[in-house]
């Protein structure tokens, strides 16, 4: 199997802080859905972040199809952040157009069928819709992506569990089986029936990498319940 | 991409900076009117309401010109910092494009309305003045503009080159304020907490070592050419040229530190 990313000895230390990731090695294959689970402040995002090149590591390097992060890359990789990051004063169809120009690999067509399902005005201003519409819409742009590598960072969170069940069909439906999805989310029992693989994080090093499969099997538990016994406070 | 990001920011931005301008235009236009026929110093000589209007009127124009210049620079300085080192990062440093390009992009947008708002204030002012000399003694400026005999004007080479030199001092100058504040929003990205506090810090900061380096180098230029009778041309010439080097050298300083930081040492919250 090719692999699509690869973390080599990857470190990232902030200033005045200890690592958030530390000595980090990590290869995600093609064509898998991995769920990227861990408490809170276990490098998740950090690492998110390092691979899409909104951090440079302080140690190892990060490669997508073999090089580091940069306009190539960024234009393979979807990411779906956990922050609100479109301008409030742009309308819905303003940012579909902006998403458009940038990445060639982008469908409109998909977009507005999607807002439609969802019952998004595309002339709605971004300031005049809730925080869940939004991340629905952000969702929207991230899927209608043709990309190699989609990165959501909790996806489900901000939105309503009747949505939940709409956003997780919506990423199955649009997701291209060659591509992969590593999705990263504290809502594990929502996404597990979608996961393929999981990687547990803990103090920035990764502590197991296996298929949802073998925790079925080999722990006869679901991942959330082994998630939940891993990570006992 | 360059183009793609130019043309986003410029549609991002030209409502609200047009608004600026149309504001002094529509002060200008205003004070064209009321000043035009001579009445308007009687007027307030005998009515102290009239007084009270005209001075009033006098006060706001000066500050919506003073306004328009330090609008346009913030407004697009603030763009900056919430674009690129806001949630709004979290987009503009995922697209398929590099970190000078990004900042290229905003620079040139940026510098685009430094000019046009540069030109709406001195067409302002010698509209004003116009409309307060025709009031006052029936001369128009703009008539007597036309009637200078440019003829006799010579020009040497090196006159040209001066005049090209300096051209090219006023476009540095511009881009400098450009850069400058770039590199303060940039800096105070460095820090670990209260970054945009940081950023005024410093841009604060940079100010005063900039008037100081300024007034150091100001005395030492006065102590040197008091000895000076007349400057030859040539020296003049080199002042000229020493000077647009240094300007901009430290536009590319500034921006080569901005790109530095937005590339490596970018720390989105």
């Amino acid at each position: 199997m090719s692999s699509l990313v690869e973390c080599r000895n990857v470190t990232k230390c902030y200033v005045n802080g200890r690592p958030a990731v530390y000595n980090l090695n990590l290869t995600l294959e093609k064509g898998h859905i991995i769920g990227l689970l861990g408490p809170n402040g276990s490098g998740k995002t950090t690492l998110i972040k390092m691979i899409n090149g909104l951090l440079r590591p302080s140690n190892g390097e990060v490669l997508i199809n073999g090089i580091l992060p940069g306009p190539e890359t960024k234009a393979r990789i979807s990411y779906l952040p956990e922050r609100t990051y479109l301008e409030a004063q742009r309308t819905v169809k303003d940012i579909v157009e902006f998403f458009g120009d940038f990445y060639e690999d982008f469908r409109k067509d998909r977009a507005y069928a999607m807002l439609e399902a969802l019952h998004i005005e595309s002339d709605a201003r971004l300031k005049n819709l809730s925080k869940g519409t939004k991340e629905k819409v952000q969702l929207i742009l991230v899927m209608s992506r043709d990309a190699e590598l989609y990165i959501l960072d909790e996806p489900i969170a901000g939105v309503d569990p009747a949505a939940r069940d709409y956003i997780l069909r919506t990423i199955i439906a649009n997701f291209n089986p060659a591509a992969t999805l590593l999705i990263c989310t504290h809502l594990i029992s929502d996404i597990e029936s979608i996961l393929d693989e999981v990687v547990f994080i803990r103090d920035g090093q990764i502590t197991l990498k296996t298929t949802v499969e073998n925790i079925r099997e080999q722990q006869g538990k679901s991942v959330d319940q082994y998630f939940r016994e891993v990570f006992a406070c | 991409m360059l183009k793609k990001l130019f043309v986003h920011e410029w549609k991002d931005s030209w409502k609200l900076v047009t608004l600026f301008n149309v504001i002094v235009l529509v002060f200008t236009l205003i004070g064209i009117v009321a000043l035009s026929n001579g009445n308007w110093v009687d007027a307030m000589e005998k009515n102290a309401w009239y007084a009270t209007i005209y001075v009033s009127y006098f006060m706001l124009y000066y500050f919506a010109i003073l306004a328009l210049g330090v609008a346009t620079t913030f407004y697009f300085l603030i763009r900056f910092y919430k674009n690129l080192y806001t949630d709004q990062g979290y987009l503009m440093h995922t697209l398929p494009v590099t970190s000078h390009q990004l900042i290229l992009s905003k620079a040139f947008v940026m510098y685009i309305w430094q000019v046009i708002s540069g030109c709406v204030m001195f067409v302002s002012i010698l509209l004003l003045a116009n409309s307060l000399v025709w009031g006052m003694e029936n001369i128009n400026i703009f008539k007597a503009l036309m009637e200078i005999d440019f003829g006799d004007i010579r020009l040497n080479f090196i006159d040209v080159l001066d005049i090209i030199v300096v051209v090219l001092i006023v476009i540095g100058c511009q881009i400098f304020s450009i850069m400058f504040g770039y590199l303060a929003i940039s800096l105070g990205q460095l820090s670990k907490n209260h970054k945009l506090i940081s950023s005024i810090g410093i841009y604060m900061g940079m100010q005063i070592v900039l008037q100081m380096v300024f007034s150091f180098f100001q005395i030492g230029f006065n102590l040197t050419m008091v000895n000076v009778d007349s400057p030859s041309e040539g020296l003049v010439f080199a002042i000229l040229c020493l000077i647009a080097i240094v300007v901009f050298a430290a536009d590319a300083g500034m921006y080569a530190g901005s790109n530095y930081i937005m590339k490596n040492k970018l720390n989105l919250e």
